[in-house]
C-alpha cells in the first residue's frame, strides 16, 4: 500500500495540522498518520468523514490513482 | 451498578490492532496449555491434577467451534473435507498414542506386554475416531450454516 499524499496536500491547503485533523474526524494521530503513510486501510466511514472535513471527494482523496506505490 | 456500557475510547484502528493482539494471545494461551498438559500427562501426572487444564482447553476449543460454526466460517488455510478431517483425526490420534506410549515406557516404566500395546492402540484409534467423528459433524453442520447464511445474504435478509 503506498503512501497518500492527497491527505496532506488537502490539510496543507486548509493549514490544517494531522493532530486536528484526527481530531475533527474523532481518531489519533497514530492513526490519522498510519492513514496518511499507508499503513492503515481506513474503513469507508472514517474515508468519508475524513473527505467531509476536508472537502474533497471521495475520488479525490482515495481514489485509485491518488495511492502512489512506493 | 451502572448498566450502561462502559465507553470504548479507541478509534477503528486501535480496536483492530487490539483485536489482532487478543487474537495472538488467545491461541499462545490455548497452544501453551495443550503443551502444559502434555507435558504434565508425559510426566506420569495424575488424571485428577490436570483435569482442569483440560477443561479450559475443552471450553475454549468448544467456544470457538461453536462461534466459528455460527458464523459460517472454517479453517484459514485449508477446505472442509473428509480427508483433511481424515488426517486430522490420524495426527491427533498419534499424539494422543505417543503422549500414552512415551508415559507408559519412558515415564511409568512398565514393561512392554500385548495388553499395553492394545490399550495404547485402543485410545489412538478411539481418539482418532472421536475426533473424526466430532469434525465431520462440524463439517456437516458448517455446510448448512453456509448455505442458510448465503442464502440471506443473497436475498438481502
Amino acid at each position: 500500500m503506498g503512501r497518500n499524499v492527497k491527505i496532506k496536500a488537502a490539510r496543507a491547503e486548509l493549514d490544517m495540522t494531522q493532530k486536528a485533523l484526527a481530531e475533527a474526524v474523532g481518531v489519533s494521530r497514530q492513526t490519522m498518520n498510519a492513514i496518511e503513510q499507508g499503513n492503515y486501510n481506513p474503513t469507508i466511514k472514517l474515508c468519508r468523514a475524513i473527505c467531509r472535513v476536508l472537502g474533497k471527494t471521495l475520488d479525490e482523496l482515495f481514489g485509485e490513482e491518488d495511492y502512489n506505490e512506493q | 451498578m451502572n448498566s450502561k456500557k462502559a465507553e470504548n475510547r479507541m478509534d477503528e484502528m486501535q480496536e483492530l490492532q487490539l483485536l489482532r493482539l487478543e487474537e495472538h494471545g488467545f491461541w499462545i494461551t490455548f497452544w501453551a496449555l495443550c503443551a502444559a498438559v502434555a507435558a504434565q500427562a508425559l510426566a506420569g501426572t495424575g488424571f485428577r491434577e490436570i483435569v482442569g487444564e483440560l477443561a479450559v482447553l475443552v471450553i475454549a476449543g468448544g467456544w470457538i467451534m461453536v462461534l466459528c460454526l455460527k458464523n459460517g466460517l472454517w479453517a484459514r488455510s485449508y477446505r472442509p473435507s473428509m480427508k483433511t478431517n481424515a488426517v486430522c483425526s490420524v495426527i491427533a490420534g498419534l499424539a494422543l498414542g505417543g503422549v500414552f506410549a512415551v508415559r507408559a515406557f519412558a515415564v511409568l516404566h512398565k514393561p512392554l506386554s500385548p495388553e499395553l500395546a492394545g490399550r495404547i492402540a485402543l485410545a489412538m484409534a478411539a481418539a482418532c475416531g472421536v475426533c473424526f467423528g466430532v469434525l465431520e459433524a462440524a463439517r456437516a453442520v458448517y455446510k448448512r450454516r453456509r448455505a442458510r447464511l448465503d442464502d440471506a445474504e443473497e436475498n438481502g435478509k
